[in-house]
This record gives structure tokens, C-alpha cells and sequence, in this order.
């Protein structure tokens, strides 16, 4: 019985834990972002500096700390790329054409504020953290599943 | 009393100084100052020159900064040792005003790296973002002893066109040519020498269906002239005048293909170059360059490396002959790069080379780092 519960509360945990690994993402812009939603490759472009116009509106993607989970978890699914060689990518991409890395924002609150802020900015925060949040529209939703 | 030397010091300390300030990301105008950094180890085994030395690489400082939505300005300061008089030399490597029109046309202006081959605009002076601890012999800077034109002033149109099958990029660059001074390449910063101009083009190829794959075809046209300085004595008044003459002037054609591939754990650069020449009595020359370097990465830390490099020269071209590099060459190199961490490297190489008056071995160290 005593092993039962252990067992059973090691499960829980560990449901726990993949749940907030597995959580979805959301890709949003301010609610004057010139398209209503974008692709998966759209973002990535957006994201390594390959697309820097959209509609005629200047796109500025804004990143999150190298020590969050939610950075990790978007480096895999869209940039498909370690943060390491992420940053790599970057310096070698300014030294040889110029232009700027991606600015980067401590918090998901901050990430909104900075979407609503500058229009044509794109970020990515916990979908759950997009809930009934004015000014914003989600772009995209990474599936965390 | 203050020397030559100590009154360099100091100007470089002013400017870092100024930069420095600029550093912190506090307000909306300030830059991000970033750079690059190596000191290297040398030891040579050729015939007069064998030595055993340390030497400091460039000091290379940048930064980037979007003013505008559209408009942005990139700097790069390069701070080094002159070979002849030991003293350091700031040198304002790069400057470029760039105007996004959208991403299948970007205009810039400016001075930079010129857009022929792979190595020169993806590595330049970054000795932490390439693999191994020089570049290719004959991609040497133009004061280092290079034979192709690595910089220009002038206008630089680019863009990415991104299509199903493939992502297609391109650049068209057209500025002042380069001339020959007294043996050593120019790129003609200040200003041209003459009214024709020169324009370097690059096209590249990324198919999609192999990731990592990149193709390119790029090329320089100019007009070349050498001009020699000699120096007469007067012999009652002992004053020195100084006469240049143009002592050689062709038409340069210098074409290019390279194929890189970055995936996983392997990488490879390979460019091929061939350089034709034209004389003032339309006799032609032609004279190629290649190289092609591997490297494996074992885990994140060790890279092995190999490269094989060759420059035939044409050893009745004037351009060649106004440089005083008339023969051909050949060089191997083996190395080892331990990655210390993602901004330092440590770097290990043997290098058999055959100058063409001499074959002889080169050992070299260097601990590179990006900040």
C-alpha cells in the first residue's frame, strides 16, 4: 500500500512535469500586425533575420533569456537548433551582413508589453499566459504534444 | 617624453575609450560593441625565415545598430600590429549605411568585405568563427600579401528570395577598383585612382532538399594599375624626390564557384577561383587558386580538420609580377580545434607548405575568442 502510493504519487509528478514541458506556445503580435497569422517557416525566417519585411511593415522578432524553459522549448520546435549554436548563428549572421540579433525581454509580461508597443514586433510566450490579454493576437500555436 | 610609439597607444586607447562609452544597451541610440580576438604561436621551419614567435592577431571590434526602422549602420574597428614598425594601427575595417527596401533588396554604402568567394565575408577577421587559425593563403588581406581584392568602397545591393525548391540569394556590389602600389594590393579607401570602376557579384543557391547545402558562383571586375615609387638623391643638395610611375595596368576577371555544407556534425568549403588578366597589348593570362577543408565535430568540443590549397600563377602576368608573387604554391594542413566554450578555441595545426623556392613545415597555436 505504502509502495502503491509512492509509485502513485511519482506518476503525478512526473505527469506534472511532462505537462509543463509539453505546453503549448503561442507566436503573437500586436493586434495592428499587418497578416493575421503565420507559418511555422514564417516564424524560423523571422526568428534567424531571413524575413525582416512583412506587407511593407518592418518585422522585429523578440527573444527570451538563453536560461528559460520556454526558449529551449522554442529553439526545438521552430528553429531547430540548440541555443548555443543559436547565438553562434547570430553572431556569424551580424558580422558578415550586419543588421541585429533579436532584442531579448526578461518576461512573458514584458514580451506582450513589447508586441504592443512596436508594431510588426513577433514574440512567443506560454499560451496560457495569452489568455485574456488586450492589444494581442496570436499568430501561431506550437502544439506542445 | 613621449614616443611615436606611446602616442598610438594612446589614440587607440581614446577611441576604445569613446566606443567603450557607447557600449552599455541602456538607451535607444547606444551600440552593442562586439569582437573578436586571438594570439597565436608560430613556428616555421622555412630556409631564412625560420622563427619561433608569438604574435598578437587583430584586435577586431563591431557593432550594429538599426537607427531607423529601415536604416542600419554597422562598424568595424580593426586594431593590429604593423609588421615593419611593431606599432599598432587602427584601421576602420568596415563602415556601411544599409536601407531595407524589403528582403529582396537591401542598398548599402560604405566600405566591405567583398562579396567574392565564401571565406572572405563569412570569416574575414573573426579568427573564432573559423575552424582553422588562418585563412587560405592566397585570400591574405590585400596588405598581407593577397592577390584578390578582399575589400571595396563603393554601393552593395543584396537580397534572399525565398522559392519551394530553393532559397536564391544574391549581391552586386560596384566601387572604386583596386590598384598596385609599390608591390602590395590597394584597395583605394580614400578615393580612385582612375574613372573605372570595379563590381563584384555573388549568387547563391540553398536547395531545400539538403539542408545545409549552400552553392555559389560569384566575381570582381576591375581595371588594375601598379604604380611604382622611387626615390632619387640629388647628389650636390642631398634632397630626396620621390617619382611614382604607372608601371603595369590590366583587365581583371577574377571568377569564382564555391560549395559549402554545414550540417550536423560536418562541415566542408570548397572555392575554386581563376583570375584572368589583360594587358594594355591585349595578351591574356589566366591563373587559378583553390582550396578545400574538411572538418568532423566530435561531441561539442573537437573538431579535426583538414585543408589542401594551390595557387597556379601565371608567371608572365604583370599583375602577378607587379606583386612580386610569381609562384606557385601549395600548401596541407592538418589541425585540431577544441571548442573551450561556445566564444573560445583552442587551436592546433601542422602545415606543410611548398612555396615554390622552398618545402618546409609550419607549427601554429592559437587561442581565439569572440566577446
Amino acid at each position: 500500500m505504502k509502495l502503491g502510493t509512492i509509485f502513485g504519487s511519482f506518476l503525478i509528478v512526473l505527469c506534472l512535469l511532462s505537462a509543463s514541458h509539453a505546453a503549448d506556445i503561442a507566436i503573437i503580435a500586436g493586434d495592428d500586425f499587418p497578416k493575421g497569422s503565420l507559418t511555422s517557416a514564417e516564424v524560423k525566417d523571422i526568428f534567424l533575420g531571413n524575413m525582416e519585411m512583412i506587407e511593407g511593415t518592418k518585422v522585429f522578432p523578440l527573444d527570451q533569456k538563453d536560461s528559460e524553459e520556454i526558449k529551449k522549448e522554442f529553439m526545438k520546435r521552430i528553429i531547430e537548433m540548440s541555443v548555443i549554436w543559436y547565438n553562434r548563428y547570430w553572431t556569424k549572421r551580424v558580422f558578415r551582413e550586419g543588421g541585429t540579433p533579436p532584442a531579448v525581454k526578461g518576461t512573458q509580461d514584458e514580451v506582450i508589453r513589447g508586441v504592443k508597443e512596436k508594431k510588426g514586433t513577433v514574440g512567443y510566450i506560454w499560451k496560457d499566459e495569452a489568455k485574456g490579454k488586450d492589444g494581442i493576437k496570436i499568430l501561431l500555436t506550437l502544439s506542445g504534444s | 617624453m613621449i614616443t611615436n610609439f606611446q602616442k598610438k597607444v594612446f589614440h587607440i586607447l581614446v577611441v576604445w575609450g569613446v566606443l567603450a562609452f557607447m557600449t552599455p544597451n541602456t538607451t535607444s541610440f547606444s551600440f552593442e560593441l562586439k569582437g573578436f580576438g586571438d594570439v597565436t604561436y608560430t613556428n616555421s621551419t622555412e630556409k631564412g625565415n625560420d622563427k619561433d614567435s608569438f604574435s598578437l592577431g587583430m584586435l577586431d571590434l563591431y557593432a550594429s545598430q538599426l537607427i531607423d526602422d529601415k536604416i542600419d549602420v554597422f562598424f568595424e574597428l580593426v586594431i593590429e600590429t604593423d609588421e615593419k614598425t611593431g606599432e599598432p594601427v587602427a584601421d576602420l575595417e568596415r563602415f556601411q549605411i544599409g536601407y531595407i527596401v524589403n528582403d529582396a533588396l537591401k542598398v548599402r554604402a560604405g566600405r566591405f568585405h567583398n562579396i567574392l568567394g565564401y571565406w572572405n565575408t563569412a570569416y574575414h577577421h573573426g579568427a573564432q568563427l573559423q575552424t582553422s587559425v588562418d585563412r587560405p593563403a592566397f585570400l591574405n588581406f590585400e596588405d598581407d600579401g593577397g592577390i584578390l581584392p578582399a575589400h571595396m568602397v563603393g554601393l552593395w545591393f543584396s537580397g534572399r528570395l525565398k522559392t519551394a525548391p530553393a532559397t536564391v540569394l544574391y549581391g552586386v556590389m560596384a566601387g572604386n577598383g583596386s590598384r598596385v602600389r609599390d608591390g602590395v594590393l590597394d584597395p583605394n579607401n580614400a578615393s580612385d585612382d582612375d574613372k573605372t570602376k570595379a563590381a563584384s557579384f555573388r549568387l547563391t543557391i540553398e536547395p531545400s532538399a539538403v539542408e545545409g547545402l549552400g552553392v555559389s558562383l560569384s566575381g570582381n571586375l576591375s581595371t588594375i594599375k601598379g604604380h611604382t615609387t622611387t626615390q632619387t638623391i640629388h647628389p650636390i643638395t642631398q634632397i630626396i624626390t620621390q617619382t611614382i610611375t604607372q608601371s603595369m595596368e590590366v583587365r581583371q576577371g577574377v571568377f569564382s564557384a564555391d560549395v559549402t555544407y554545414f550540417a550536423g556534425n560536418v562541415e566542408f568549403i570548397g572555392e575554386y577561383y581563376i583570375i584572368n588578366d589583360e594587358d594594355e597589348l591585349s595578351n591574356d593570362y589566366s591563373s587559378s587558386a583553390y582550396f578545400a577543408q574538411g572538418g568532423y565535430l566530435i561531441g561539442e568540443e573537437l573538431l579535426p580538420y583538414l585543408r589542401y590549397e594551390k595557387t597556379s600563377v601565371d608567371e608572365n602576368d604583370p599583375y602577378f609580377k607587379e606583386l612580386l608573387r610569381t609562384k606557385d604554391t601549395e600548401t596541407m594542413i592538418g589541425g585540431l580545434r577544441y571548442n573551450i566554450s561556445p566564444a573560445s578555441s583552442l587551436k592546433a595545426e601542422v602545415r606543410g607548405v611548398d612555396n615554390g623556392t622552398d618545402k618546409f613545415e609550419e607549427y601554429a597555436i592559437q587561442w581565439a575568442v569572440a566577446f
